[in-house]
């Protein structure tokens, strides 16, 4: 990338290299610090004012947690637009769980007979079904590096060329197309197929 | 050039320079609608190649004073984690006194109205820090995730051996003054863990298992 300032992040990745925990702890501190800012802008872009204050500033301390244990346990990355993309994804995710939470409460609020309902596990049944979805996808985080190091190299060459530079490199779709010879629309379009093949190779992935 | 590109170009320049611009602050100045979701794209976008500003010294301590960053540290250091940060903030949202929420928590994990108050008492502690985050259960954490409205996968980010695998736990419990000194610390702190009798499960009543038997119980 070389637009960002990334001592942060190189000292902090060759300290994990090194087994240097000290280290690795210095520079965590510095890079948790380096982020917030530029979390607290991506929750703002992307809930786009419509989290009061409250929410969004809960909304940027959860993700900020997510963030900053992420970056400790799972993050493999190497460069800062890899870390930038997955703190632009996580805030995006933190939003839609705050305003879901901020929309169920407020039906909660408005039926003053929660506490004594029965059917409140049918209510929010598919809110907790989701969470749970989300809570099993969050163990199994390691296992969904292996699958898409075993899923990338049976994608069509085309499709798996927009999907890695998608996930992996920090280029808007333009540059995309520059970087793979064709027209932004074909990368749209590669780009979705190849998510639903992905999609469903790693439905086939689960099922075994 | 139209009001949303004088706001973005604005914000850029503020970023650029140190200013620490509020996107909020500046998305409020578009009408809502399109013209407002399009500046909040853009400014997506820029935070995606934006450099990271050159903070002074004071702004680097101010940020980490800040609410967010502090509930990330803690998250990482604190015994209790990050639930005392967090906790009353999330249920202060739901709108749930403590009380409400025990009530809730014992419908979701299937115990009786009887454990009310024994469970206020725990929800007390955890919020004032007096629970260690990696006794907590699994169970625990989806019954608050489910009465809170809350994805378990947050809450289980909050600190605790559900979300610190040993490693990067012993690997980021630095001392504050000493961060030579750590592994000794976190050395001794395990010791003294290993020579303190646990409390066996099977003697702990279904509510202690649920708030201080471990991921497992």
């Amino acid at each position: 990338m070389g637009r960002f300032d990334d001592a942060h992040l190189r000292a902090f990745i060759a300290a994990r290299d090194r087994g240097d925990a000290a280290e690795m702890r210095r520079h965590w501190d510095e890079l948790v610090i380096d982020f917030a800012d530029r979390m607290d802008g991506f929750v703002g872009a992307a809930h786009k004012g419509r989290l009061d204050d409250d929410e969004h500033e809960e909304a940027v301390q959860l993700a900020m947690i997510k963030f900053s244990q992420n970056l400790l346990h799972t993050f493999s990355g190497i460069s800062m637009g890899q870390l930038v993309n997955a703190c632009r994804r996580l805030a995006a995710y933190v939003c839609i769980d705050v305003q879901r939470a901020a929309a169920r409460n407020a039906e909660v609020s408005a039926d003053a007979a929660w506490e004594s309902a029965d059917d409140e596990r049918t209510q929010q049944g598919w809110e907790v079904d989701e969470a749970m979805k989300h809570f099993e996808a969050e163990e199994r985080a390691a296992d969904l590096r292996e699958f898409f190091l075993t899923a990338f190299p049976k994608l069509i060459d085309s499709r798996r060329e927009v999907v890695e530079l998608t996930f992996f490199s920090s280029l808007d779709d333009a540059q995309i197309a520059e970087r793979t010879e064709t027209k932004p629309n074909n990368v749209q379009q590669r780009r979705r197929r190849g998510l639903q093949d992905l999609r469903k190779l790693y439905n086939e992935h689960w099922d075994q | 050039m139209s009001d949303a590109d004088k706001v973005l170009s604005e914000f850029i320049t503020a970023w650029n320079a140190g200013r620490r611009p509020r996107v909020r602050q500046f998305l409020a100045r578009v009408p809502a609608g399109r013209d407002r979701d399009g500046l909040a794209e853009e400014i997506s976008t820029f935070l995606q190649v934006a450099p990271t500003p050159s903070y002074s010294e004071q702004q680097r301590a101010e940020i980490r004073e800040s609410p967010a960053v502090r509930a990330a540290y803690a998250a990482v250091d604190d015994d209790a984690g990050a639930w005392p940060a967090v906790l009353p903030g999330l249920r202060n949202r739901a709108g749930l006194s403590v009380s409400a929420l025990a009530g809730r928590l014992l419908r979701s994990v299937g115990l009786g109205e009887g454990e009310r108050q024994r469970t206020v008492d725990y929800l007390e502690r955890l919020e004032r820090g007096e629970l260690e985050a990696e006794r907590l259960s699994r169970r625990l954490i989806r019954g608050l995730g489910d009465a809170l409205g809350v994805a378990p996968a947050t809450l289980a980010q909050l600190g605790g051996a559900v979300a610190r695998p040993v490693s990067g736990g012993i690997a980021f419990r630095v001392g504050e003054e000493d961060p030579a000194g750590w592994v000794e610390a976190e050395i001794d702190r395990m010791s003294r863990a290993a020579l303190t009798p646990a409390r066996p499960s099977n003697e702990m009543d279904e509510l202690e298992r649920l708030f201080c038997g471990g991921p497992d119980a």
